[in-house]
């Protein structure tokens, strides 16, 4: 019996045989007499003087507790304002002050300005000379050995 | 003067009870300390000879639970979770104190004795009358016992309480909570074994 109980309380793997049996020896005679007995014992009832005094502790307790709250949303109310009011400034003043005369978005603005500037820029290159304008807007290069005709100059 | 006991609240009023203790409803709070009071108290004084002391361990228990009531998970009742709240308060209070009565210990040379086998027609469990006599007896054997055979023999036989529960209030595997009842249970058969042969000083 002892070797079996030290098993149990190490908790080794025990014989289910003898757990069964063990089970058996806690519903003996002798074992419910003592239950029996020990159920039967009166249970003394705590007094009104000790639940009134449990009644002023907890009292104490939830005014300590609702006067911790009342600190912390003292402290954190204001905090909170602030932290409130400095992400609306950021989120309407900051963006203002960078975003004047610029173009930093893909819109259909900025590529139609872009496609702008690019034109702009091989205008100033090429110069203005109708034909390699002409032959820039539509892929075509001349050849060296084009003989150049009437009709060709009174295009011009 | 005392208090009217009430009985342990079915699991939905518990239920109930706790979310309305959770938003702060002190009316909640207040049933369950009727509820579950004199359980705790009868446990409490068990373990702590002193009455007074035993009167503050109680108070503290519900101030602990009022505290503490937003880490109550709900997993087990709340009869479980007061008791283990008691109960460590009590076993807090005994090591400051340290004057437990000496653990009775698993001894492979007393398992020659007769202690675990009474053969007597006597023990029979319909018949318990608890007279005074009795009832001294079966004090004195439970104040006799060292703290972990008593909560076991208390929680099980006195309040009920299955193993499963024992052992997650006492933090124990099952089988030890087995152990430890059937000794408890032996050591009170030892110390009533007198009376029962009808000793005269006892």
């Amino acid at each position: 019996m002892f070797s079996f109980m030290k098993k149990m309380q190490n908790r080794e793997i025990v014989d289910p045989i003898k757990e069964a049996n063990f089970d058996l020896a806690l519903n003996e005679k002798g074992q419910q007499f003592v239950a029996q007995a020990v159920k039967q014992i009166p249970v003394e009832d705590v007094s009104l003087a000790w639940r009134s005094q449990l009644n002023e502790k907890l009292l104490q307790e939830s005014a300590k507790v609702s006067s911790t709250r009342k600190r912390i949303n003292f402290v954190w109310r204001p905090m909170a304002g602030v932290a409130v009011g400095a992400a609306l400034a950021f989120a309407l003043i900051v963006p203002r002050n960078d975003g004047v005369g610029s173009i930093q978005s893909y819109s259909v603005e900025a590529s139609l300005m872009q496609a702008h500037i690019s034109a702009d820029r091989s205008h100033e290159l090429i110069g203005s000379a109708i034909v390699s304008a002409d032959n820039q807007s539509n892929g075509f290069v001349m050849p060296a050995n084009y003989e150049w005709q009437e009709t060709d100059l009174g295009a011009l | 003067m005392s208090l009217k006991r009430l009985e342990s609240p079915d699991a939905a009023i518990e239920s109930a009870l706790l979310d309305r203790w959770r938003k702060q409803d002190p009316e909640a709070f207040a049933k369950l300390i009727d509820a579950y009071q004199n359980r705790v108290f009868g446990f409490v004084r068990k373990m702590v000879p002193d009455a007074e002391e035993a009167a503050d361990v109680v108070q503290d228990t519900f101030i602990r639970a009022y505290q503490a009531i937003h880490r109550f998970d709900g997993r087990s009742s709340v009869r479980t979770w007061l008791f283990r709240i008691a109960y460590n308060l009590c076993v807090d209070r005994s090591r400051k104190v340290d004057r437990s009565p000496t653990e009775l210990r698993i001894d492979a040379s007393s398992e020659e004795n007769e202690v675990f086998d009474i053969p007597d027609t006597r023990w029979n469990p319909e018949g318990v009358i608890l007279d005074e006599e009795l009832m001294t007896l079966v004090e004195a054997g439970i104040a006799s016992m060292s703290e972990k055979l008593r909560s076991v023999l208390l929680l099980h036989d006195k309040e009920d309480m299955s193993y499963e529960e024992i052992a997650n209030i006492l933090a124990l595997p099952i089988g030890t909570v087995k152990s430890r009842l059937f000794l408890a249970r032996t050591h009170l058969q030892n110390v009533l074994g007198s009376y029962m042969r009808g000793d005269a000083n006892v």
